[in-house]
């Protein structure tokens, strides 16, 4: 079982104001602009997580209500305040929903990033904070999603610090937002009046006005189609969290 | 919706736990109805609103009689109507053991005030009718329980989805719909109802 030692403050990076081009953006708006705020340097750990459920038994998985997380929550540890030896502490923690996100980062007195938040920081390389339209960024970003689940295995996380000093905002797991629930739309539903088009208008107020401003920003794509398929009680073994003030 | 499946898919296929493929959400995209009652409730959110008396309103108080939800905004022009709608058309077609529950999702528009106005206007009076405005975060939780997304795009314009949903005596989600109400929604209603009367 971890031991549950005093937890040291989580690291925050100062991040500042400028804007970033969003996925998807409504017509005339390509960028889209964010304030100044304050990021967590690194994801929430097992380790830190379990401290939150002994402190808040309201969240431990034999307690949770139903309508907070669903079935998979913290189904992943080998008892309910034991965050497992199998998996090193300092791993991700996953298998959070939503609610159980927002509440560990409201007892640290903070919150979820918002999509605009977490994609604009996240438009970073190593070397450039913007650097979604590099081919080279996307493809390594590409490579990480699809190498998570080996290196998951390995003996400890290889940290990947971006030009903000973020680290692993894409190498170890997807993130709950804020806004996870925003609206999406997949492809420019001013284009047709019938077919799949005229459905998506049908669903949505306003639609017609959202498009996406970048279709080749592949990676963009995947998170989007993540938060796409999430509920707020949604738990999965890749999906985790850091937070932000 | 092309791009966004073939993302969704390799988003799937690329990462193990993935939900895009394996466990679509009906709320997201599926015009399709949810059949299957919902394992929790969701009035234990726990959440407290005002009414379109001004009157204070816990989820809680809603239990024990079904009710058909939207989540609408006042000022929306296009959608909304539609499912205002298909909201009478569902009073029409049960009786008082329905209840229609109206939330918006512009709560700083739309006060209790507004939403009295809005309910005379479109003839959603009576006892059946509830109309709830909440604080930002409840209106998000709420909206996220029950799958329901939505974004601001201008002051006076919000995307969502347009999704009816069927709560049991319970709070548990019976069955959603995206669009107009079916002959499936409708029974699935008066059923419901049905069950709420012989209780």
């Amino acid at each position: 079982m971890i031991r549950l030692a005093a937890l040291a403050l989580p690291l925050l990076v100062q991040i500042p104001a400028g804007s970033y081009r969003p996925l998807y953006s409504t017509a005339g708006e390509a960028r889209v602009a964010v304030a100044t705020f304050r990021m967590d340097r690194d994801y929430v750990s097992r380790r830190s997580f379990a401290a939150f459920v002994v402190a808040h038994p309201a969240w431990r998985r034999d307690s949770v209500r139903r309508v907070f997380a669903d079935e998979g929550y913290l189904a992943n540890w080998a008892g309910p305040l034991d965050a497992g030896t199998a998996t090193s502490p300092e791993r991700p923690v996953t298998q959070v929903s939503w609610f159980a996100a927002r509440a560990y980062c409201a007892a640290q007195g903070s919150r979820l990033p918002t999509v605009d938040e977490w994609e604009y920081v996240a438009a970073a390389s190593a070397t450039q904070r913007d650097a979604s339209s590099d081919p080279a960024f996307r493809q390594h970003v590409l490579a990480l999603y699809a190498t998570r689940a080996a290196r998951a295995a390995d003996a400890g996380p290889v940290h990947e610090r971006n030009a903000y000093g973020v680290r692993d905002l894409h190498g170890a797991v997807w993130e709950w937002t804020l806004d996870f629930n925003s609206v999406v739309v997949g492809d420019d539903s001013r284009a047709s009046g019938s077919g799949a088009n005229a459905r998506d208008n049908h669903l949505y107020c306003a639609s017609a006005a959202l498009g996406a401003t970048d279709p080749s920003n592949y990676p963009a794509f995947l998170r989007s189609a993540v938060r796409a398929g999430l509920t707020a009680r949604t738990t999965m073994a890749s999906l985790g969290f850091r937070c932000a003030a | 919706m092309r791009v966004f499946s073939i993302a969704a898919c390799a988003a799937g296929l690329l990462f193990a736990g993935a939900p895009a493929c394996s466990r679509p959400e009906p709320a997201a995209r599926t015009p399709a109805a949810a059949a299957a009652t919902q394992s929790f409730s969701v009035y234990d959110l726990g959440s407290t609103w005002r009414d379109q008396s001004g009157a204070t309103r816990s989820l809680d108080s809603f239990r024990g009689r079904p009710q058909v939800v939207a989540m609408i905004y006042t000022r929306c022009t296009s959608t909304c109507p539609l499912a205002i709608v298909e909201l009478k058309r569902l009073e029409a077609a049960t009786d008082s053991s329905m209840g229609l529950l109206l939330v918006t999702l512009d709560p700083d528009a739309d006060t209790p005030q507004v939403l009295a106005q809005y309910a005379r206007e479109h003839g959603m009076t009576g006892p059946r009718w509830t109309l709830l405005s909440g604080s930002a975060s409840d209106v998000r939780d709420l909206a996220a329980t029950l799958g329901i997304r939505y974004r601001r795009l201008t002051p006076d314009d919000i995307a969502h989805s347009n999704l009816l949903t069927l709560l049991n005596a319970q709070g548990h989600v019976t069955r959603q719909h995206a669009g107009l109400a079916d002959d499936g929604l409708i029974s699935a209603a008066q059923s419901l109802a049905s069950t709420a009367r012989t209780r």
